[in-house]
Parts: C-alpha cells; sequence; structure tokens
C-alpha cells in the first residue's frame, strides 16, 4: 500500500505516494524525472546512484524512501548555480575526468561530502574516500586530480 | 520481496506490539543496507519494516565504564580515532573505516550487529573489545554477550518480540589496545577474511589479556579464537609469539569455500591476519 512521504530534494519539497519498497533511487529518477542519480548495480556495489541524504553520500539505490521522510535529498542536478556549473563540476570537465560520464553524478556527490569539511586531502584520503564509486574508463587518476584541485584551490 | 508494510512506531512499547504481530514477517529497519542488499538478491520473502527513527537511540555516550553506543548510530560516527586515551577501541574504528563511506554513512550499530553476518567488519571488532549488546523486549533490557548473540549465518539469538537498542563496550585496562585487519578482493567488497586483536599487556612487557577474534568466512559467525588467546596469556610479546598465535589461530578454523576464496586459503590468510592484527594492536599499546 502505497504511503506518502515529503523529501525536500535540490530545494524543493515534494509529496510522493510510494509503496515500501521504493527506493529513493527509484523516486528520484522515476517520479521527479532527476536521471542524474544513475541506475548502475542498484544493489550497493557501484556508487553511481550516490546523492546526499541531509549532506552525507549514500547509495540511492539502497536507502527505503519511506524512511527519508522530511530529509533533504541533493542530487548532481542540485549544484549548479545559475546555470553555472560549479568549482567541482568545472574540474572535473577541466581534468578530463570525465569519459563515459555513467559514474559521475555520483562521484561528484562522494568527492562533494569529502570537501564538505574543508580539511586537507591527501590523494590517499581522496581514493580511500571515492573507494565506494567504481569507474571503468578513467583509471581514477584524473578524478582524483580533479577533486585534488578544488581542495587546493578552497 | 513482497515489501508489505512499512511502520514508524513511536516508542520502544509499539516496536514490540509489532513485533509480535508480525512475528517472521517483521524486520527491524537501522540504515537498510543489509536489508536491500538480501532484497535485490531475492532472499527476503514477505516483509513489514519497523523503522525506529523515532526512537532516539543515537549516540556514543563514554563513561568510566565504558563506552555505550546507540543502536542507531550510523557507523560513519566511528570512523574517526582512536583518540589519545582511546587506544583500546582502535579495533572499533579501524572496522568501521573499510565500510565505503555511502554505506557507513546510512548503516547502524545494531543493524550491522543484528545482521548476523560474518563477513561485516564491525562486528569482529565489537567481539575483540567484548562486547555486550542490548536488548529491548517486553520485560526491560536483557545484555547478551556478543559471542552468544551469534548462533550462525545470518541467525541471532534474538526473542521474537527483542531488538537491539544498543552495544556497550566495557572500557579496558590501562597498557590494553586494539586492531582490525581486513583482506578483501577490493575496497568495497566484503571480507575474505579478517581479524581484530586486542592485548592488554603489563609494565614488564607480559601480556595479561589478550582477544583474537576472526571474520570473513573462517566459520558461520565472527569466531573467537581461544586457541590464539591460550598462546598470547601470560607470554612475552615477540615475533616468534605473534607467529605461533598466527598459527593456532589458522589450526583452529575451518573455514568455508565459496566464490571469494577457498577453505584452504582462507585458513592461511587467517594466520597472517592475526599476526598483522596483534602486530598493529601491539604498536598502539601507549
Ligand atoms: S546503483 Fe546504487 S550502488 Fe550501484
Ligand atoms: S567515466 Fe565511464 S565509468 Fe567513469
Amino acid at each position: 500500500m502505497k504511503q506518502i512521504v515529503n523529501i525536500e530534494v535540490n530545494g524543493d519539497v515534494h509529496e510522493v505516494a510510494a509503496e515500501p519498497r521504493d527506493s529513493l533511487l527509484e523516486v528520484l529518477r522515476d517520479h521527479l524525472g532527476l536521471v542524474g542519480p544513475k541506475r548502475g548495480c542498484d544493489g550497493g556495489g557501484c556508487g553511481c546512484c550516490t546523492v546526499l541524504l541531509d549532506g552525507r553520500a549514500v547509495y540511492s539505490c539502497m536507502v527505503y524512501v519511506l524512511s527519508a521522510e522530511g530529509s533533504a535529498v541533493t542530487t548532481v542536478e542540485g549544484l549548479a548555480e545559475d546555470g553555472q556549473l560549479n568549482p567541482l563540476q568545472s574540474a572535473f570537465v577541466e581534468a578530463g575526468a570525465v569519459q563515459c560520464g555513467y559514474c559521475t553524478p555520483g562521484m561528484i556527490m562522494t568527492a562533494t561530502e569529502l570537501l564538505a569539511d574543508g580539511e586537507d586531502l591527501d590523494d590517499d584520503e581522496i581514493r580511500h574516500g571515492i573507494a565506494g564509486n567504481l569507474c571503468r574508463c578513467t583509471g581514477y587518476q584524473k578524478i582524483v586530480d580533479a577533486v585534488q584541485n578544488v581542495a587546493r584551490n578552497r | 520481496m513482497e515489501l508489505d508494510g512499512f511502520f514508524t512506531p513511536e516508542n520502544s512499547d509499539e516496536v514490540i506490539e509489532l513485533l509480535a504481530q508480525f512475528g517472521d514477517e517483521a524486520l527491524v529497519l537501522g540504515g537498510g543496507t543489509f536489508i536491500h542488499s538480501l532484497a535485490v538478491r531475492g532472499l527476503l520473502a514477505r516483509v513489514r519494516l519497523i523503522d525506529l527513527r523515532n526512537l532516539a537511540l543515537v549516540g556514543i555516550e563514554s563513561a568510566s565504564a565504558g563506552v555505550r553506543l546507540g543502536a542507531r548510530t550510523r557507523c560513519a560516527a566511528l570512523a574517526r580515532g582512536p583518540s589519545e586515551d582511546g587506544r583500546w577501541l582502535g579495533a572499533v574504528h579501524d572496522a568501521a573505516r573499510h565500510l565505503p563511506l555511502q554505506v557507513r554513512n546510512a548503516a547502524t550499530v545494531g543493524g550491522c550487529v543484528a545482521a548476523a553476518s560474518p563477513f561485516f567488519d564491525l562486528p569482529v571488532a565489537f567481539m575483540a573489545l567484548d562486547g555486550v549488546v542490548g536488548a529491548r523486549g517486553s520485560n526491560g533490557i536483557r545484555e547478551i554477550d556478543i559471542e552468544a548473540l551469534y548462533l550462525g549465518l545470518f541467525e541471532n539469538s534474538l526473542q521474537q518480540t527483542e531488538f537491539i537498542v544498543s552495544v556497550t563496550l566495557p572500557r579496558m585496562p590501562a597498557g590494553s589496545a586494539s586492531a582490525f585487519v581486513k583482506f578483501a578482493s577490493n575496497a568495497n567488497d566484503l571480507a575474505i577474511v579478517s581479524a581484530a586483536a586486542r592485548v592488554t599487556v603489563d609494565a614488564s612487557g607480559r601480556c595479561t589479556d589478550a582477544r583474537v577474534v576472526i571474520g570473513g568466512g573462517v566459520a558461520n559467525r565472527p569466531w573467537r579464537s581461544r586457541a590464539a588467546e591460550g598462546v598470547l596469556q601470560g607470554a612475552t610479546l615477540g615475533t616468534d609469539t605473534l607467529e605461533a598465535a598466527g598459527d593456532a589461530a589458522a589450526s583452529d578454523v575451518e573455514p568455508l569455500s565459496d566464490h571469494r576464496a577457498s577453505g584452504r586459503y582462507r585458513k592461511a590468510v587467517a594466520g597472517v591476519l592475526v599476526r598483522r592484527a596483534l602486530t598493529a594492536a601491539l604498536a598502539r599499546v601507549p
């Protein structure tokens, strides 16, 4: 039986009718049309569905949406400011950290949390931080470079 | 999976009522990561989820007797440290850091313990610290030694109408330290083998107390190796002793074979990891 859940997504509050089994990812993609978060494995193994839930990176495919009542979600669509890519997004473009792009929205959301606390990050910490995000294309170095560029220039 | 109902009880009594009403179909929801991973593999039949979000149960309370972790505390909260006076807790911090960020931000202390999976990291660390699980039932809170919580694969000793509210780690005496190490195929995978060790060393360098716990499919639950502990107890912890403890631990287990590794391989790795966990714990002794 469907239940009503209220979640704030990228600043807008949505009231969604969802089944108990529905994941946050399903609601974002299939109800709200936000296809930035990707459905890769749908099982907590790849990271391309990563979003911020109350500021913390989570696999949205593993979050039961009814458990997210009252939470604030940020997807990659919520990062640009006035139609301009934010510094992290620009850094990915500049470093060539995107090939097929399938992992990119998740990578960027994970890196957003890593960068949020303002502490210095060495490359190892970045690698450790993005360990839950798989990339089949880039070999990771350019992703680490992009995150490091932002970390250094904060 | 037929997920048929999602409940958000207001207090413990309501949780217990729902557990009684739905019996085997009731599942208590922490972060949902484990339940989801069962669901996607088709391992859950009809399920009613009981979300504990309206119950406090969050936080880390440090007292002279020890540290109490609320069941809904996210594993991420354990990924920092250990602090100077918290070296005895080292294994817990090590284990929490092995979870991918996205999992430790969602998964809870209570959930990872209740799952009764030998492949999880934190329970191995909790067992090395003589963790005590608080289970709330209709007669109040029952304290269960974490070793007694594990009956078998995905099988815990909670009664039908009990749910986990806390994990308490009794404070270890001065001269104690612990560490956890893990061997997995990649940074995101479950353990092939893991090991946690805790040692207490007196002023003369003798080991007065030790725990050795092995996880990751060396048994159908986290395995406390009393054989290895016996080697350490009363000994001076030089390289030879640590090596002997590792050997004792390896002979003590009959690991499973699965797609991750053969039993023989796990057995060999178990000995190495026990030695490494002991070495890391010893290096932390103040
Ligand atoms: S789709 Fe969520 S982790 Fe792969
Ligand atoms: S750019 Fe293709 S998976 Fe990362």
